[in-house]
């Protein structure tokens, strides 16, 4: 644990030097770009921890073990505030690049469900009492919520019109990134996995 | 075996209506709610006529918050009555839920049916298509019927009274509202009715009424 905690540190100051000295403004964003570096990586996590909070509360329900349990919860939580900063982070890049801080992009709607998937699954979470029956109740709702994962991903996008830029690997099957900026927002991504692990693994119940 | 278990899911629907027939509140209280959201949004506007997204949107709304009135009942009034213990002993959880299961969509579908013509005449709407309109409305109330079912059973384990029921159900029937309010805006006179979304709304309504049977066992 404590190799990992120099790795991140370590990982963190060197993704912030990258991002404020080294990364060049992009074309049509400016500075605002920067933005994205810390974006994304939230992003990432929110979706990440969703799919950890139900494959943990599906290992609950087939061994009955509460560790399962703890983790699948402490996921959730981790994911709320995730999902919250890569909200208020993409806001203000949304803002400063579009002149709007909410416009119904299909990644914005996405974010949206998933902060309200969260917050009903932690209210779910602080409704039950019972050990037990609150792991077995809530790895339920976890798994059921996943349901919507495919209508989220394949058809609200066809519903809204999108101002988003495109994903990392775009439709092309090619990367639309300058190296440096890609090898900053992997470099990102990575040091968000590796925060997402130490957080995850350092709780109380470890 | 496999027509034992009709038998059961037959006999819970069958009970759920005549509960429902005998104790006629908990309908005329869902219908009643349905009618004044209409009432009320029909007051605000004071005749002013919407564009066909908004009527849509509007209109979909009130069907939620009806649903929403009267879903969480098919549990809660077996546990306020003290008679889960005696259905859990009677019946397999397959046999419950897909009982309580029919009996909500036909309860949500027929509720659906008898508010649209009153938000209709109210609201003035014009819809293209009645047949399709009706299927709309239809595959929406199974889809809200069929997460709502599971969601139910869930929330009566929570202590927090009826809120948790809206909580709960709004993000993962959010796909079918959307696709439900797109679907009936396109009815209204806002572009051409695509059918692969009603497509999309019957598979929402498959993927939830299975996923929902694969892990009811697990609340039961």
């Amino acid at each position: 644990m404590k190799l990992l905690n120099w790795g991140i540190g370590i990982l963190t100051v060197i993704l912030i030097y990258l991002v404020m000295f080294v990364v060049p403004p992009a074309k049509g964003m400016g500075e605002a770009v920067r933005i994205v570096f810390f974006h994304v990586p939230m992003a990432w996590l929110a979706v990440v921890a969703f799919f950890m909070n139900a494959y943990w509360g599906a290992m609950y329900l087939k061994a009955k073990d509460m560790r399962k349990d703890y983790l699948s919860g402490k996921s959730a939580q981790l994911g709320m505030v995730f999902v919250l900063l890569a909200c208020a982070s993409g806001a203000v890049f949304s803002k400063l690049t579009w002149g709007a801080y909410w416009n119904w992009d299909p990644r914005q709607t996405t974010i949206l469900v998933l902060i309200l998937i969260y917050g009903a699954y932690l209210t779910l979470r602080s409704a039950i009492n019972d050990e037990q029956k609150r792991a077995r109740i809530t790895a339920v709702y976890s798994l059921f919520s996943c349901l919507t994962v495919p209508f989220l991903v394949f058809i609200i996008p066809r519903l809204y019109f999108s101002l988003h830029p495109s994903p990392l690997i775009n439709s092309g099957g090619s990367v639309d990134m300058e190296p440096v900026m890609l090898m900053t927002l992997l470099l990102g991504v990575l040091d968000a996995t590796l925060l997402y692990v130490r957080l995850l693994l350092g709780g109380k119940n470890e | 075996m496999k027509s034992s278990s009709s038998n059961k899911i037959m006999q819970i629907f069958q009970k759920e209506i005549k509960c429902a027939l005998r104790n006629k509140s908990s309908f005329l209280t869902c219908l009643m709610f349905g009618v004044t959201v209409i009432a009320c949004v029909s007051f605000a506007l004071q005749g002013n006529v919407l564009e066909a997204k908004m009527q849509a949107s509007i209109f979909w709304i009130a069907l939620f918050f009806t649903f929403m009135s009267c879903g969480e009942g098919i549990f809660a009034d077996e546990v306020k009555a003290g008679t889960i213990l005696a259905l859990r002993i009677y019946g397999d959880g397959q046999s419950v839920l897909w009982g309580k299961m029919l009996y909500n969509a036909v309860f949500l579908s027929v509720m659906a049916v008898v508010l649209a013509p009153l938000y209709i005449m109210f609201m003035d709407c014009d819809i293209n298509n009645l047949f399709l309109f009706a299927l709309v409305l239809i595959a929406g109330a199974i889809g809200v019927a069929s997460s709502g079912t599971l969601v139910a059973s869930l929330s009566v384990s929570a202590n927090s009274g009826k809120g948790i029921f809206a909580i709960l159900m709004l993000p993962v029937i959010l796909p079918v509202l959307l696709l439900s309010v797109l679907l009936t805006s396109q009815l209204m006179g806002a572009g051409d009715f695509e059918m692969q979304y009603l497509g999309a709304v019957i598979f929402y309504d498959v993927i939830s009424a299975v996923g929902a049977s694969v892990l009811f066992d697990y609340v039961w």
